[in-house]
């Protein structure tokens, strides 16, 4: 049943090491006093560029564990995306734990918690692994979302997204139990084998797959599903915001992509056209919800709503054509690594001015910070999908996905739906570039130093992704 | 491994359990039942008034509070509840499995007992 | 014969979920779950599967049943505060909910009796469990530990100002 070949345990490597990256900071509070703070952030940045490495340089490829976890290319991308994250709010994060008073062990070891739960869902290769990679970070992150509790929000933020997302997973689990009844197997392959064989016009199958759908949608904040994601990531802690926004995103959506697209492809006809409609929705709802913000933290949100959406096209592109799942794992670094600085430098910024996160905190920024201003300049710029950063070419090469796909119509939406949101990117930048801040406030100081690197780090690997994007298209195109 | 055979499983076993059940159902019911039915009921307002030192009752029983520490401990109940839970079917067929489920129910403890340390430290389990 | 306790048992499942969505007292929600998931116990012996019935009633009927009744008691509810309507976008969650439900009940009518294409599983014994649960689910069986852990750290994390001023 087992022998030791058909665990292939090294391939697994990097999720272990970021697990055991999460005892060992539990174990290093529980043995030492507070005066061990610092160990913390050094366990977790040693076991995160660890499993970056094995991640990039895989020791051991293909299934483990009986089947149970498969490291592909999609794997391998997914990993990578999240991993890119959780070094970046370790390196730009400092500053802001340290001033929001955030239990350092705690958030550490669940942050890497959550990225364990990110990394087994994006290798499943069985139902059961992403469920349980699902929950693993879901938990992680509710508790993660009720650290600042004590503030306004905080924990109606924390309650919401328990109460959607534990109900988004009662409609995953049903669905996966009714997908297995039909085909009497979780395991994805085998799924997907034996769904060439049976007739696929059945209701339980088509039940169990929009069921698995709309949990998977509630996951990614997805309309008419998203109602939760504003709330919830305006009362977060920023720096969980941008965890859960970036690198919680991308494991679903690359959840969702290994589900429906291989395991669940022959059975698409039932799933594609609950998916083009709710693309559609989703693209219109948040980018004319985006429009209307006054606060940056939820005008973010609305726009990570927004990138669903067109995320969702290459989700659709890929079901007809397998190849085009290279596009979305391509926009989801850029996407990932945009809203991660973002939130934190947006944190920043309003922390030496209302403190509430408005867009009215930008105005003036440049006078006195201009390289901020356009580092700033670039994530957002790359968020509206303008050349030349990578954000165009991420949304290129999703729209030309989707059109590929014979989804002209989406692609259209698409392209029209960014249009209008470049005015609400382009808001933020006007704000800081032309407008005098408001009289009588304070000069800038400076921001931590590791969040002015990281930011300028993500906008030069814009920069570069959208010169060169074959460096990062390589990876993902290997799937 | 082990046959099909072994497995099979039959329902007359489980009858004794059934008249456990049964009996210790009915029992609670017969002990209810007959205290409602035989026992005497003279309620005035003074005795029905929970006791307090010979003090007027104030405000509801509810009003005490019960602190967030109580349901620290409910939630590590679970957690070794589950645990406990894991353990049994490893137990069971702990010859079978030999190293491989040794080493993976030993990682798997020894996680929970780092938890488990960790709240030992962080004083969950300490009343003052 | 097995029919009969099939149906009993469903039907009392039914309306102990039943009760637990549409009681008013906390208190009475719980126990009519408490009903559903003993009910749910029954089936895994129908479904010959007693180590989940165990479970069931150890884990579900015992500790989180318990769980459930400490945070009402730790909430401290007022009767004035039950008598409203808390939530306000709980009624939106009616419309997915019933369309899951519909989903289910018309799939059941048109499949009829015969869409399950899985055999009847043979790991009903603990001893049969173990060996699937140790050999080919190993890794979903560690994750549960990662889970389990997180749930522990998240627990501390949440309620340390109350240690604090403890």
């Amino acid at each position: 049943m087992s022998d030791a070949s058909s665990l292939n345990l090294l391939s697994l490597l990097p999720e272990m090491l970021v697990a055991l990256a999460g005892l060992l900071v539990i174990l290093a509070n529980a043995v030492g006093r507070d005066s061990a703070d610092g160990a913390h952030r050094w366990i977790s940045l040693l076991g995160v560029l660890s499993a970056l490495w094995f991640t990039l340089n895989p020791l051991a490829t293909g299934a483990a564990m009986s089947g149970t976890a498969v490291h592909d290319g999609l794997a391998m991308a997914g990993n990578t995306v999240i991993l890119a994250v959780l070094l970046l709010l370790l390196l730009g994060g400092e500053s802001y734990l340290k001033s929001r008073r955030i239990p350092l062990a705690e958030y550490h070891s669940l942050s890497l918690f959550a990225a364990t739960g990110m990394m087994s869902l994006v290798s499943a290769g069985d139902l059961v692994t992403v469920f349980m990679g699902i929950e693993v970070l879901s938990i992680s992150l509710y508790c993660m979302a009720a650290l600042l509790n004590e503030e306004e929000g905080g924990r109606e933020a924390a309650l919401k997204y328990f109460l959607t997302g534990s109900f988004a997973s009662g409609f995953l689990l049903f669905g996966m139990a009714l997908v297995f009844g039909f085909t009497g197997t979780t395991n994805l392959d085998a799924i997907a084998h034996s769904l060439t064989s049976l007739d696929t016009d059945n209701w339980m199958l088509i039940g169990g797959a929009l069921l698995m759908l709309i949990g998977f949608l509630f996951k990614v904040s997805v309309a008419p599903f998203h109602n939760w994601a504003p709330d919830v990531y305006d009362g977060s802690p920023a720096i969980v915001t941008a965890f859960m926004s970036t690198a919680a995103k991308a494991a679903a959506f690359t959840g969702l992509a290994r589900v429906f697209v291989p395991a669940l492809g022959e059975a698409a006809d039932a799933w594609i056209p609950m998916l083009a409609l709710c693309a559609a929705l989703t693209m219109i709802l948040g980018n004319f919800s985006a429009l209307v913000q006054d606060s940056f933290k939820r005008m973010l949100a609305y726009s990570g709503v927004a990138h669903a959406g067109y995320l969702l096209l290459g989700i659709l592109a890929a079901s007809s054509d397998s190849a085009h799942m290279a596009s979305v794992l391509f926009y989801l670094l850029p996407y990932a690594l945009i809203n991660g600085v973002l939130f934190l430098v947006g944190a920043a910024i309003s922390r030496q001015r209302s403190g509430k996160n408005l867009l009215d905190d930008f105005k003036g920024l440049a006078a006195d910070s201009p390289l901020l201003a356009i580092l700033i300049t670039v994530c957002l710029l790359a968020l509206a999908g303008i050349p030349p950063t990578a954000g165009f070419v991420g949304k290129f090469y999703l729209f030309m996905g989707a059109v590929d796909a014979g989804h002209v119509g989406l692609a259209c939406l698409g392209i029209l739906t960014s249009v209008v949101s470049v005015y609400f990117y382009l808001r933020v930048i006007v704000y800081a570039w032309f407008h005098k801040a408001p009289a009588g406030s304070a000069p800038w100081t400076p921001l931590d130093g590791g969040l002015v690197l990281v930011t300028g780090l993500s906008a030069l690997l814009l920069l570069v992704l959208g010169v060169w994007p074959n460096l990062w298209l390589s990876i993902t195109a290997t799937i | 491994m082990f046959s099909q055979e072994a497995l099979v499983f039959d329902y007359p076993n489980l009858i004794p359990l059934l008249i456990l059940f049964a009996l210790a159902g009915g029992m609670c019911a017969a002990m209810l039942l007959g205290a409602r039915l035989l026992g005497p009921k003279r309620m005035n307002p003074v005795k029905a008034q929970a006791f307090e030192c010979g003090m007027d009752p104030q405000g509801t029983a509810r009003e005490g509070g019960v602190r967030t520490r109580f349901y620290l401990v409910a939630i590590s109940f679970i957690v070794f509840d589950i645990e406990a839970i894991f353990l049994y079917p490893w137990a069971v067929s702990f010859k079978q499995l030999g190293s491989v489920g040794l080493v993976s129910v030993l990682i798997f403890v020894v996680a929970l007992f780092i938890g488990l340390y960790y709240e030992l430290r962080k004083g969950v389990f300490s009343w003052k | 014969m097995e029919n009969l306790v099939f149906i009993l048992l469903s039907l009392l499942a039914v309306l102990g979920g039943l009760g637990t969505v549409s009681m008013r007292n906390p208190v009475h929600s719980v126990l009519c779950l408490l009903l559903t998931m003993l009910c749910l116990a029954g089936h895994y012996i129908l479904l010959q599967a007693p180590f989940m019935a165990a479970v069931q009633i150890i884990v579900y009927a015992g500790a989180i049943i318990i769980l459930f009744l400490f945070v009402i008691v730790l909430l401290n509810l007022r009767d004035d505060v039950l008598k409203r309507r808390t939530l306000p976008m709980g009624r939106l969650y009616y419309i997915p909910a019933g369309l899951a439900v519909m989903l289910v009940l018309t799939g059941l009518f048109r499949a009829g009796s015969n869409w399950i294409s899985g055999g009847p599983a043979p790991e009903g014994t603990i001893e049969a469990l173990g060996m699937e649960l140790f050999t080919k689910w190993v890794y979903p069986f560690e994750l549960t530990g990662v889970l389990l852990l997180a749930a522990m750290v998240g627990a501390v994390a949440m309620t340390r100002r109350d240690k604090e001023e403890g």
